[in-house]
């Protein structure tokens, strides 16, 4: 357990000694989000000016006004189709930018744009790759989950209360979330062994990998589970403060929209937290690879020293 | 025909003292019942007196009777045509059938017409719908005249759906027995108004006296139509109770053992509420929800005569049952997974007590024109919702405020013109049913009080109530009362909006300050109401105009030493049935901090969508 803690501490210093790196990231996703939601503020700002609607909306949440905006502008600009892009977009990058992220905690060097960039291209058609063998195991969270749906629905079909769907569903969506995450987290860590061994068999790396999170899975689970939480808190969190400012106003919209700003900035930290954590965590667990420990940095291994036991042994 | 006479001979002299002291309805369709449940088949078998009288001016020589049960009979029933992929019903099973058989059907004087009976299908071709019978008289019933007729029947329920049925150990009686249709005077002639069971339209029927006994085993906890006067342990393990309703056009029960009964009461009204286990925590706002509405529809449209009200929460799996009326019962929606900040639960509750104003006692042809009772009903709602639970009276959750016209208003305005309001229920077959009969006709209600002012509506739909409860009034006879109250100025309006597509869409087309100062308003669409037009100049001076909205458009001029900073027609949004609120003003305002208030928030969310997915 000392080892574990010392391993988050120093994925937390690895962020907190990179301000410039956590702020370029926020930057980097408020720009990619101001991006996507330019076409919304354009045509929206096109609809209410020249009308009362401003006035209006600023004062309260009016369906029938905000639907007839949505019919005479919004509805050409399909905003799901949007979302369905935002998506896709954010997966490319992030499929993009995790290569030098990674590089980036471990190699344990000062933040370089240059650098960082040649990282993301270098591991790029990899990780592109390791996204394609990824979809068989998000397919296969998919067919479970639409099992389980389909066998509890003999269940819930004859039942007199919703206590029984209900508890069914919830454990059901319980069941894909962890299944999600488990997969998330198993290309997380394949993503940081490939760029730390800078190895180029990606189905060989899955499997090493699997074995990798089979040994270490209540740590590995638990931090996701951590990270997760933390950004759950930090929302409700948030909930509550702009609760307390009704959006009525000018200065209570700037206030709700700081406070987002903030929530936003430190769920960033977080993920970079997690992040770092996984890559020091992986650094201090590797040598339950037998084989591949080659490039382990000299520093990493005095300060953990050589480690053979599973997770359990925190 | 021995045992029938015995059955009614016991019946009749143990007549109950009555409900009232002078009958409220003409009394022309009177049921006396004695049914047994079988839990075992779901079925009930049942003997039926009924009288029936001759009200009209002519001799009647048949009789029609519907047997809706036999809608669930096989896919290939005019219900089950008309709802083909809006149902979840499926005939795989046979489990899932219901169907209704008359065994034997005789007059009072003992003549046997089981054999006589005809099916008939008044509303289309369909061979494989049973819904409807007739009955040739061998003596017509003359003017004034009445006729008994003693039925003996089984009706198997189908698992529930479509509002009546079992599940598990839950019964809903719904349309259930053999009911006869009405006989009424139609386009200068007397004839049977008694149609299929579709899938879109309700009940119709005649007024009248229900007095029935059920048996079901003793652990089974039972509600119905009107009062409880009688129960009666039998030996068998079974109990007989019998209700009794006096002045009302149907008569539906339900029976479960699992059901909690919370009661309580409302000036001269007890109310049951039969709860499902595990949903005792609803039935305080259940309740209130409905001694709210029995408050306002007291006050705006007259008394509720019945001394009872069942409200009913249907098993989860019976949920196609949920949100039904029937006099003096109803049925609810209650759940713990509702929050308390989606008002569902109450809305369904007073919605379903309105229907026994608009349906229960002013029994208007649900069939023919539905929009009479469900979208006087939904205005109703809306009303009650309005005075007890504004703002977000259908969802109000942090600065989100819903509220039950927002829902009316987006489901009509979607696509105003996809059909007509007065068309018979089957009609509606591209869809538009829930838009048009309940949504166009309350937002058209909304809209004209905001016209004449509150009072003049409460005025009139409690003139409406009085001069049509406990009769059949139609929509030639809103009209007619429309114009008696108001001078027949909506006359051209209310036939525009009951058999038209047109639709009401005020708007400021422009406003001008260069050589001329002027506010150009129109009327995009070619329903008309009167509409007021604010219009505000710089210095803060604010003048209200008031426009007909003939013409479809008008030009209101200014001196010009004035500058027009903002134009609002419609700005208290009085007339809801307006399809576009955006176009409703024209302003100098800066858009700045509202955009920057949504812009801000979906910037938020697409912040955190790529924070899930990046890093």
């Amino acid at each position: 357990m000392e080892s574990l803690n010392r391993i988050v501490r120093n994925g937390l210093n690895a962020v907190t000694r990179r301000p410039k790196l956590w702020t370029a990231m926020y930057i980097f996703l408020l720009a990619l989000a101001a991006v996507l939601a330019a076409p919304f503020t354009y045509i929206f700002s096109s609809a209410l000016q020249g009308t009362n609607a401003p006035e209006i909306l600023l004062r309260q949440f009016d369906l029938p006004l905000l639907t007839s905006v949505y019919r005479d502008y919004l509805k050409p600009l399909q905003l799901r189709n949007q979302l369905i892009g935002a998506i896709a977009l954010a997966m490319m990058i992030n499929i993009f930018i995790s290569g030098g992220l990674i590089a980036l905690f471990n190699n344990d060097k000062p933040l370089n744009l240059k650098t960082f960039l040649a990282d993301c291209r270098s591991y790029l058609g990899r990780f592109l790759r390791l996204a394609v063998l990824a979809l068989p195991y998000y397919l296969t969270a998919g067919v479970l989950f639409f099992l389980m749906i389909t066998v509890s629905s003999g269940f819930t079909e004859t039942s007199q209360s919703e206590f029984l769907p209900a508890t069914l569903l919830a454990l059901e969506l319980t069941a894909f979330g962890a299944m999600l995450m488990v997969v998330g987290v198993l290309f997380d860590y394949t993503r940081i062994m490939v760029v730390r061994y800078d190895y180029g068999r990606m189905l060989d790396a899955v499997r090493r990998t699997i074995e990798f999170v089979r040994q270490n899975f209540g740590v590995l689970v638990m931090l996701s589970i951590i990270s997760w939480l933390i950004a759950g808190v930090l929302i409700i969190g948030y909930r509550v403060l702009a609760g307390i400012f009704p959006a009525d106003s000018g200065a209570h919209v700037l206030i709700v929209f700081l406070l987002g700003q903030l929530l936003i900035f430190v769920r960033t930290g977080v993920r970079l937290v997690y992040l770092s954590v996984s890559v020091e965590y992986f650094r201090h667990r590797n040598t339950a690879l037998p084989g591949l420990n080659r490039d382990m940095p000299d520093a990493a291994e005095k300060e953990y020293g050589q480690l053979s036991g599973n997770a359990g042994a925190d | 025909m021995i045992k029938s006479a015995v059955v009614f001979f016991l019946l009749s002299t143990t007549a109950w003292a009555g409900m009232f002291s002078e009958p409220l309805s003409p009394r022309i369709a009177n049921y006396t019942m004695d049914v047994q449940l079988d839990v075992n088949s779901h079925s009930i078998t049942g003997v039926e007196q009924l009288v029936w009288k001759n009200t009209s001016t002519v001799p009647v020589v048949e009789l029609q009777f519907h047997l809706y049960l036999n809608a669930f009979k096989s896919k290939n029933t005019t219900f089950f045509k008309n709802a083909r992929s809006r149902t979840s019903a499926s005939f795989s099973d046979s489990e899932k059938t219901g169907w209704i058989e008359i065994s034997r059907m005789e007059t009072g004087d003992g003549t046997d017409v089981t054999d006589r009976i005809e099916f008939i299908r008044p509303d289309d071709e369909n061979e494989q719908d049973s819904t409807v019978i007739r009955v040739p008289l061998d003596k017509a019933v003359e003017p004034g005249g009445e006729i008994v007729l003693n039925i003996e029947f089984l009706s198997q329920l189908p698992r529930v759906v479509s509002r009546t049925g079992y599940f598990l150990d839950f019964y809903f009686a719904g349309q259930w027995f053999p009911k006869i249709g009405v006989f009424e005077e139609s386009a200068g002639a007397y004839g049977w108004n008694c149609h299929q069971f579709h899938h879109n339209s309700e009940f119709y029927a005649d007024f009248g006296v229900y007095d029935v006994r059920i048996t079901l085993p003793e652990n089974y906890v039972i509600g119905a139509t009107g009062q409880q006067i009688e129960e009666v342990q039998n030996e068998d393990g079974t109990k007989t109770v019998r209700y009794y309703c006096e002045d009302v056009h149907d008569f539906a029960w339900t029976a479960d053992p699992d059901f909690t009964v919370v009661e309580d009461s409302w000036e001269h009204v007890s109310i049951r509420y039969l709860v499902q286990p595990g949903r005792l925590g609803s039935a305080q706002r259940i309740i209130e929800a409905a001694k709210h509405a029995f408050d306002f529809f007291a006050d705006w449209f007259g008394p509720y005569p019945y001394p009872v009200l069942t409200i009913v929460d249907p098993a989860f799996g019976a949920l196609q049952s949920g949100g039904m009326e029937y006099p003096t019962l109803i049925t609810a929606g209650a759940s713990w997974l509702i929050p308390d900040a989606v008002l569902m639960s109450e809305a369904v509750v007073i919605h379903e007590l309105g229907h026994n104003y608009w349906y229960g006692m002013v029994a208007t042809n649900e069939f023919e024109e539905a929009w009479l009772d469900e979208g006087l009903t939904a205005w109703s709602e809306i009303k009650v919702m309005q005075q007890y639970y504004y703002p977000g009276s259908m969802l109000n959750l942090a600065e989100i405020k819903i509220n039950q016209e927002d829902i009316e208003w987006s489901r009509y305005s979607a696509d105003p013109e996809k059909a007509i309001v007065g068309q018979p229920a089957w009609e509606y077959r591209s869809g538009g049913y829930g838009a048009f009969s309940y949504s166009k006709p309350a937002l058209m209600m909304m809209s004209l009080e905001g016209v004449v002012g509150e009072a003049a509506i409460k005025c009139f739909i409690s003139d409406w109530f009085w001069q049509g409860k406990f009769r059949h009034p139609d929509s030639e006879e809103f009209a007619l009362l429309l114009n008696h109250h108001f001078d027949g100025r909506f006359d051209a309006f209310f036939q525009d909006f009951l058999y038209t597509t047109k639709f009401l869409d005020y708007g400021v087309a422009g406003i001008q300050n260069q050589d001329t100062v002027a506010v150009h308003i129109r009327n995009y669409g070619s329903l008309v109401l009167p509409v007021e037009i604010q219009v505000q100049f710089a210095g803060g001076e604010s003048q209200l105009f008031h426009w007909s909205g003939a013409g479809g458009d008008t030009l209101l001029m200014f001196d010009d030493s004035l500058h027009i900073t903002e134009a609002v027609v419609d700005p208290g949004r009085k007339l809801w049935l307006d399809v576009n609120f955006h176009n409703n003003s024209r302003s100098e305002q800066a858009a700045g901090m509202a955009v920057f208030k949504y812009a801000g928030r979906w910037l938020f969310w697409l912040q955190n969508l790529l924070l899930a997915l990046v890093g």
